[in-house]
């Protein structure tokens, strides 16, 4: 049977929108850069035949209000192709009728050379074709037959589903309960093929399967078999398989069988046998997330500087987690002593009593006295362009107290922080 | 006591400063500050326009710099006395000569060796000092300065209410202490206040290219590096007031104005026996001999008083110098000729510095020279452009040394696109934003900041509702007319006995072995600096490249001293408007004017070159001369006295020189006061003074019982030459050029045409243009052909030419020539293998760019095949391209190009066509629809309304227009003009500004001008054609 891809080409961010209108005509769905391409392999029957699916298509799009275009062709990237030429028109699908018409520089034929086509009078796809074969080669080189496979419809690209999923399943009903499980090996044995293929073309390996078995008491039996190392090789998974089962045989008859592959995940690496090796993940994120919990989401995370001037140049980054130890910054690479500074969140409202211009006495709710020193007036301001901010601060060390920085906001007086 | 501020830095720091050098003096003024140590980094090019307005505002100009040392760090240096001074530059050249531009330092023995008379201050977080603090050096080299600048050195303290700097003032206080060196405060300012902060904030981005959201830390923690008064600097340092107070001992103590600047000209080497004064004379004496039939006592008498004159004003040694650059290129075939005032002198006419003889010309002297002048004479010399005139500098280098001589500067400044670009990279905004907000920007000339805001609304940005890009436009306000680097001028370079670095720093220019000096010709000029400008004029290359053809091809030689002078062919031609290529008189304008002045004699060319320019045209003299010339209106006198001055130009006040005898006659002004006028005019800084001027102008005619109406109309015609003053002296220079340049194009047509184009880019039209334009007079051009092409147009015979591979883009020069020379010694190529292999240097894009010019076409190839063949002669090698080799000789997918793909491909690839006009190929069709053609204009009635289209080859909008553009469209029969209504454009600026071929409809004015009132782009295939578009 004959393949059909549709792609849809559109500026719209909303990605999920745009596959959420893809998932109505196919299940097999690859995003693009600049839109999504999909399987409709099969949809004739349903809906009609290519133009037929086309026009339905755009009818979502304009259901969902998207501004795309829409291309369906036997060949998948002939499909990407025609949809962008047609968004590059505006939109106007009529702008071009076929995949032949289409101008030379929807190909990804390098700019020099396309100003020779340009040049010679050849600037769209069926005029290339005229050209032979053997003639591009001997000027371009083996480099180009991928351009002229895309010319000729001959290319072997093949749909690349992006997943979210973690694992590939294949599932099997039997006609007739079976008892022996040994009469289905045959059956794992295709079963296996089915997900180590599939986990290929997503560049997975695996280090765990789950076998489920639908037995007749409508129970299900379930394996869990685990290895401490990625495999795909199939012969040592049905030895697993085989020796897994034959220690604890299922209770009732087999109706129906399953396989399940997790994909394996990517593992930190280790870079030398002494390093160090960092924290494991999982506690860190647990700790985190309890925090959170405690705390709430906003409110835990790294704390981030930033290189802007602003008031407080600091952000705290909820998204990431802490870095192990051997990432600080060692005390041999600071220059100055580094004098630890706690802000106050909120500033505290302060009294200040001022004589002779100096500044005399410190009061807040938490903490009063005496001002023994103090510096300033500090003095930053910036963004000027945008949202003007300013600042006005002195460093003020109190009588039996510790060392605050005070900040003076139109005629109201708080102390922003500590130092430590 | 008072307070001296003894670190500012100026815009002239580039990208280090928001404040000009003259709004640090004005504001320092204001604050009532004693003096201003003004310290640009590695130069003084501001020192000039801050030691004149600190002048006028009555305030110190202190001159110094930052230098750069070898670890990055700034040590400022402050010029003690003149001595000092001198140190200072040629430190300053010193460290700038040796490096590449950019990446200059000093070293610790430059400054040893450069330390005497100038004073070290440590400078603030940039500076020396600083540094070594941070390297636990500080000690070490605070002594080592010390023991440099021994008692002329103090330590530097800022304070700008930063945490940070306290830190580091306590380890400065704590060494001056210790090592004895007094302290003093100042503010390190980088702008005069705190509202230009945001400019420097701006710069900084530029200099870093980040954008201001982007620029985080490297931006200005605060605005408090701006000017400060006493008080305020009290207030920052009520801890140490002696570190305020001693500013106004080390001010005092500094004896260095740029007034007592020490430039003498350099003494001309004489033989043995000879002074320069006598030898200037011999030269002159025997060169009057050469000029002239006869002495006549006129002659003699004139040349006496030159001579004296020159003589009490010692000047010799200037008129030797330049008579030296004539007799050198004289000696080496170089074609020159001294213009403007100098033109004047019947010395420079007999040393051969000039060829326009005063005495004929009836040329006023002193408008050249005269006893009361305090600077000295300003000669132009005028050579070929290009290797020549490069031949006559590196003559004068080598004679007055790399440190004697230099080019002056030209202050380059962030004007119309450039601001938007660079300001608009700033505030983020794309490319695509850019480019379309540029093209809002006149390209006619500067627009002012409410303009583009119009023009913003007018594509739907209003700058009111979006804060990013109003604050975008308040910057670009603000930033236009900053400097942005130095450039090289034209042509000026100035020379000094002994070493010119010791008046000011030399640096390199971008091109190879050419210095700059720091400062532009009007700091020269305001210095009293000598400058002999060597101008490279493209029609003086053309001349001699004509003159050479000639000689080659007919075997003719022509001497343009003595060519006929009153040709009635030249005059035919230039009464006709035929002019297109001629120097001077072939703008559109002029075009428009010379039907109607009808030039028939030499004079007639002077006014026709001076009379076409704003100050004319503004001050209505074209108009009156216009009238008068068609006998329209009277020829009146403004004053019967000024009969005489201005009868030649029927009474219409024209040339400097006549103003300068009218203010003579009808003011009493004396030859320096006239003389003083004259600057003012000239001058672009001159505003107040020609107020002065004016003022003085109009009680010395009252005195002579003038009415004050009459007053009035004298006053306004002397001050509409403000800024576009045209000496007499010069038009009549420039007409000589126009005059040989008619008479080669009327009689030597194929030379004349071959030059022009081998001397592209110059004048006023496209190659395509000169092209059409010789092709309408009857020239053959033969097209590009590998076998037949020289590198330059080359001359065939029955009066054609054949177009030069110098046409092919992207042809490299040095490949060109090969090309040729290869083919000279060992014949003709036979494809595109040979050329390969014969031309080892050629590569792909040019093989490409051959091809699809045709100059490839071998044995009856057309230029596509010779494209296709060529991509196969220039594959790579490799294993990847050997696999199949047969079926390469089916071309049958390969269409031929028509006639018009042949042009389109030809002014793609070259610049011009050999074929058809384009317009030609649509004529039918325009026919059908009464579109005129440009030769069916010429005889239109008033007020006949036409339709009319063609290729646009000019586009023009004058200052002096009131905002009219003028268009001038090409076809295939010539040329059509139109004028354009502001109103109108607005209305069609996009279908204007955008196509390259247009429709326009409009009715028709007088002289063939059409008035365009609706406008469209004719049909696609046009639009496609690479323009030949105006330049």
């Amino acid at each position: 049977m004959s393949k059909l891809f549709a792609c849809i080409i559109s500026n719209d961010e909303n990605r999920a929108e745009l596959i959420s209108v893809a998932k109505q005509f196919a299940y097999r769905i690859e995003t693009l850069g600049d839109g999504i391409v999909f399987d409709v392999s099969g949809l004739e029957k349903l809906v009609g035949n290519a133009e037929q699916i086309a026009e339905a298509i755009k009818n979502q799009l304009i259901e969902h209000d998207i501004f795309g275009s829409v291309a369906v062709n036997l060949h998948l990237n002939s499909a990407i192709l025609l949809a962008r030429q047609t968004f590059n028109v505006g939109g106007k699908s009529s702008a071009v009728s076929s995949f032949s018409k289409l101008p030379l520089r929807t190909l990804e034929i390098n700019r020099d050379t396309l100003g020779v086509f340009e040049a010679l009078g050849i600037s769209r796809i069926e005029e290339l074709q005229q050209i032979p074969t053997d003639q591009l080669i001997s000027r371009y080189g083996q480099g180009f037959r991928e351009i002229i496979d895309a010319v000729n419809e001959a290319d072997k690209r093949s749909l690349k589903p992006n997943l979210k999923e973690n694992r590939v399943s294949w599932k099997y009903e039997l006609d007739e309960p079976v008892t022996n499980y040994e009469q289905l090996v045959f059956l794992f044995n295709r079963g296996l093929d089915a997900v180590f293929e599939s986990s290929k073309s997503y560049g997975f390996s695996t280090e765990h399967l789950d076998i489920c078995f639908g037995l007749v008491d409508k129970t299900e039996k379930i394996y869990e078999i685990k290895t401490s190392f990625p495999t795909l090789e199939k012969n040592f998974w049905l030895k697993l398989i085989n020796l897994r089962i034959s220690f604890e045989t299922p209770e009732a008859e087999i109706i129906s069988l399953g396989v399940t592959l997790h994909f394996a995940k990517s593992r930190p690496v280790q870079t030398a046998l002494y390093a160090a090796p960092k924290p494991t993940p999982e506690s860190l994120l647990l700790t985190a997330n309890k925090l959170k919990k405690l705390l709430g989401e906003e409110n835990v995370g790294v704390p981030v500087l930033l290189d802007q001037r602003l008031a407080e140049a600091f952000m705290l980054d909820a998204e990431k987690l802490p870095i192990g130890k051997e990432s600080k910054v060692t005390a041999v690479e600071i220059e100055q002593p580094i004098i630890a500074f706690s802000y106050f969140k909120p500033p505290i409202t302060a009294q200040v009593l001022i004589r002779d211009k100096r500044l005399i006495y410190l009061k807040t709710d938490r903490f009063r006295g005496r001002v023994e020193q103090y510096s300033g007036v500090w003095k930053a301001n910036s963004r000027w362009w945008n949202v003007v901010w300013r600042t006005n601060e002195w460093d003020v060390e109190i009588e039996n107290g510790g060392v605050y920085r005070l900040c003076k906001r139109d005629s109201d007086w708080f102390v922003v922080g500590e130092y430590d | 006591m008072d307070f001296y501020e003894l670190h500012t830095r100026s815009a002239f720091s580039f990208l280090s400063s928001g404040s000009m050098p003259e709004a640090l003096a004005i504001r320092a003024a204001e604050l009532n500050i004693k003096g201003v140590a003004l310290l640009d980094r590695d130069t003084v090019s501001g020192a000039v326009r801050f030691h004149i307005e600190a002048k006028t505002q009555g305030i110190k100009a202190i001159i110094g710099s930052e230098i750069t040392m070898d670890d990055g760090s700034l040590l400022p240096l402050i010029p003690l006395n003149l001595k000092g001074y001198q140190n200072l530059c040629r430190l300053i050249t010193t460290i700038k000569l040796r490096a590449k531009k950019g990446e200059h330092f000093a070293t610790r023995r430059d400054i040893e060796e450069h330390s005497e008379g100038l004073i070290c201050i440590t400078g603030g977080s940039d500076g020396f000092l600083h540094k070594s603090i941070k390297n636990k050096q500080g000690q070490e080299n605070l002594a080592w300065l010390n023991y440099v600048f021994e008692k002329r050195l103090y330590v530097e303290l800022q304070r700008h209410f930063l945490r940070s700097e306290e830190n580091i003032n306590q380890h400065l206080l704590a060494l001056s202490h210790k090592l004895h060196v007094p302290f003093f405060a100042s503010n390190g300012a980088f702008y005069g206040n705190q509202y230009d902060r945001e400019l420097f904030d701006v710069f900084t981005c530029i200099k870093n290219h980040v954008t201001i959201e982007n620029a985080g830390k490297i931006l200005s923690e605060n605005s408090e590096r701006f000017l400060k008064s006493k008080s305020e600097m009290l207030q920052l340092f009520t801890d140490y007031p002696e570190a305020v107070e001693i500013t106004n001992e080390i001010g005092s103590q500094i004896d260095f104005s740029m007034d007592e600047l020490g430039y003498t000209f350099p003494d001309f080497p004489v033989p043995e026996g000879e002074t320069m004064d006598s030898m200037l004379r011999k030269l002159a004496e025997r060169g009057a001999i050469w000029r002239y039939d006869g002495l006549t006592p006129k002659i003699l008498a004139k040349l006496d008083h030159e001579l004296n004159l020159i003589v009490k004003l010692k000047l010799a040694g200037y008129f030797l110098l330049v008579w030296d650059i004539s007799e050198f290129c004289r000696n080496n075939g170089i074609m020159s000729q001294g213009r403007g005032s100098a033109a004047n002198s019947v010395v420079c006419y007999a040393l051969g510095i000039t060829a326009v003889d005063p005495i004929a010309g009836e040329l006023l002297f002193e408008r050249f020279l005269s006893e009361e002048r305090s600077e000295y004479p300003d000669i132009d010399i005028d050579l070929p452009s290009g290797d020549d005139r490069e031949l006559v500098i590196q003559y004068v280098y080598k004679k007055y040394g790399s440190r004697g001589a230099g080019m002056t500067a030209n202050v380059i400044t962030y004007r119309g696109r450039s601001a938007i670009r660079e300001v608009g990279k700033v505030f983020g905004f794309e490319s695509d934003e850019l480019s379309k907000i540029s093209k809002l920007i006149s390209p006619f000339g500067a627009t002012n900041p409410e303009e583009l805001i119009e023009r913003l609304k007018e594509v739907g940005i209003n700058p009111n509702e979006n804060f990013r890009i109003a604050k975008f436009m308040e910057m670009y306000a603000r930033i236009l007319d900053f400097p942005r680097h130095l450039g090289q001028h034209s042509g000026g370079m100035v020379i000094s006995l002994g070493r010119l670095d010791g008046v000011v720093p030399l640096e390199p220019a971008s091109m190879e072995n050419r210095n700059i000096v720091q400062w532009d010709k009007d700091d020269c000029a305001e210095m009293g600096i000598v400058k002999v400008d060597l101008l490279g004029l493209g029609m003086m290359a053309v001349l001699r490249d004509t003159l050479t053809l000639i000689s080659e091809n007919r075997g003719e030689t022509v001497d343009l001293a003595k060519i006929p002078k009153d040709d009635p062919l030249v005059y035919k031609t230039l009464q006709d408007a035929d002019t297109i290529g001629m120097f001077q008189v072939e703008s559109r304008a002029q075009i428009a004017f010379l039907p109607k002045s009808k030039p028939e004699n030499f004079y007639d060319l002077v006014v026709q070159v001076a009379i076409i320019r704003p100050g004319p045209i503004v001050g209505k003299m074209l108009s009156a001369y216009i009238k008068r010339r068609q006998g329209k209106e009277e020829v009146e006198y403004m004053h019967p006295s000024l009969e005489p001055i201005l009868k030649r130009t029927l009474g219409v006040p024209l040339f400097q020189e006549q103003l300068l005898k009218m203010a003579m006659t009808i003011a009493d002004f004396t030859g320096g006061e006239a003389e003083e006028l004259r600057r003012a005019l000239g001058y672009k800084r001159a505003d107040v003074k020609l107020k002065m001027i004016s003022e003085r102008l109009k009680s010395g005619m009252t005195k002579n019982g003038i009415d004050l109406q009459i007053q009035e109309q004298i006053t306004n015609s002397i001050v509409a030459f403000a800024n576009y003053g045209f000496p007499e002296s010069h038009a009549a220079s420039f007409a000589l050029l126009t005059y040989a340049s008619a008479y080669l194009k009327v009689h030597y047509l194929d030379a004349f045409t071959a030059a022009m184009l081998n001397n592209y880019p110059l004048g006023f039209y496209s190659p395509a243009t000169l092209v059409k334009d010789a092709q309408r007079h009857g020239l053959k051009f033969h097209p590009l052909d590998i076998n037949k092409s020289d590198y330059y147009f080359t001359i065939e015979p029955k009066f054609s030419v054949r177009v030069g591979l110098r046409y092919v883009k992207g042809l490299r020069k040095q490949v060109g020539e090969m090309i040729v020379e290869e083919r000279n010694q060992n014949g003709k190529y036979l494809n595109i293998q040979q050329l390969i292999d014969r031309v080892p240097l050629i590569n792909k894009k040019e093989i490409r760019a051959l091809s699809l010019s045709g100059a490839l076409s071998f044995e009856s190839v057309h230029r596509r095949q010779a494209l296709w063949q060529a991509e196969l002669a220039i594959k790579p090698n490799g294993k990847l391209f050997q696999e199949i080799t047969n079926n390469q000789h089916d071309f049958s997918f390969i269409k031929k190009m028509d006639e018009l793909e042949t042009i389109e491909t030809d002014l793609m690839t070259t610049g011009l066509s050999v074929g058809k006009h384009p317009m030609a190929f649509i004529r039918e069709e325009l026919k059908r629809k009464n579109v005129l053609s440009a030769s069916q204009t010429l005889n239109l009635k008033k007020k006949d309304v036409v339709s009319v289209a063609g290729a646009v080859i000019v586009k023009q909008r004058p200052g002096s227009a009131h905002k009219v553009l003028f268009i001038t469209m090409e076809d295939e029969t010539g040329y059509s003009n139109f004028i354009v209504m502001p109103d109108v454009f607005d209305k069609f600026r996009n279908v204007i500004m955008q196509n390259s071929y247009l429709l326009i409809k409009g009715i028709a004015e007088e002289g063939n001008m059409i008035k365009g009132l609706y406008f469209e782009s004719i049909n696609d295939f046009m639009a496609k054609v690479v323009s030949h578009d105006f330049h």
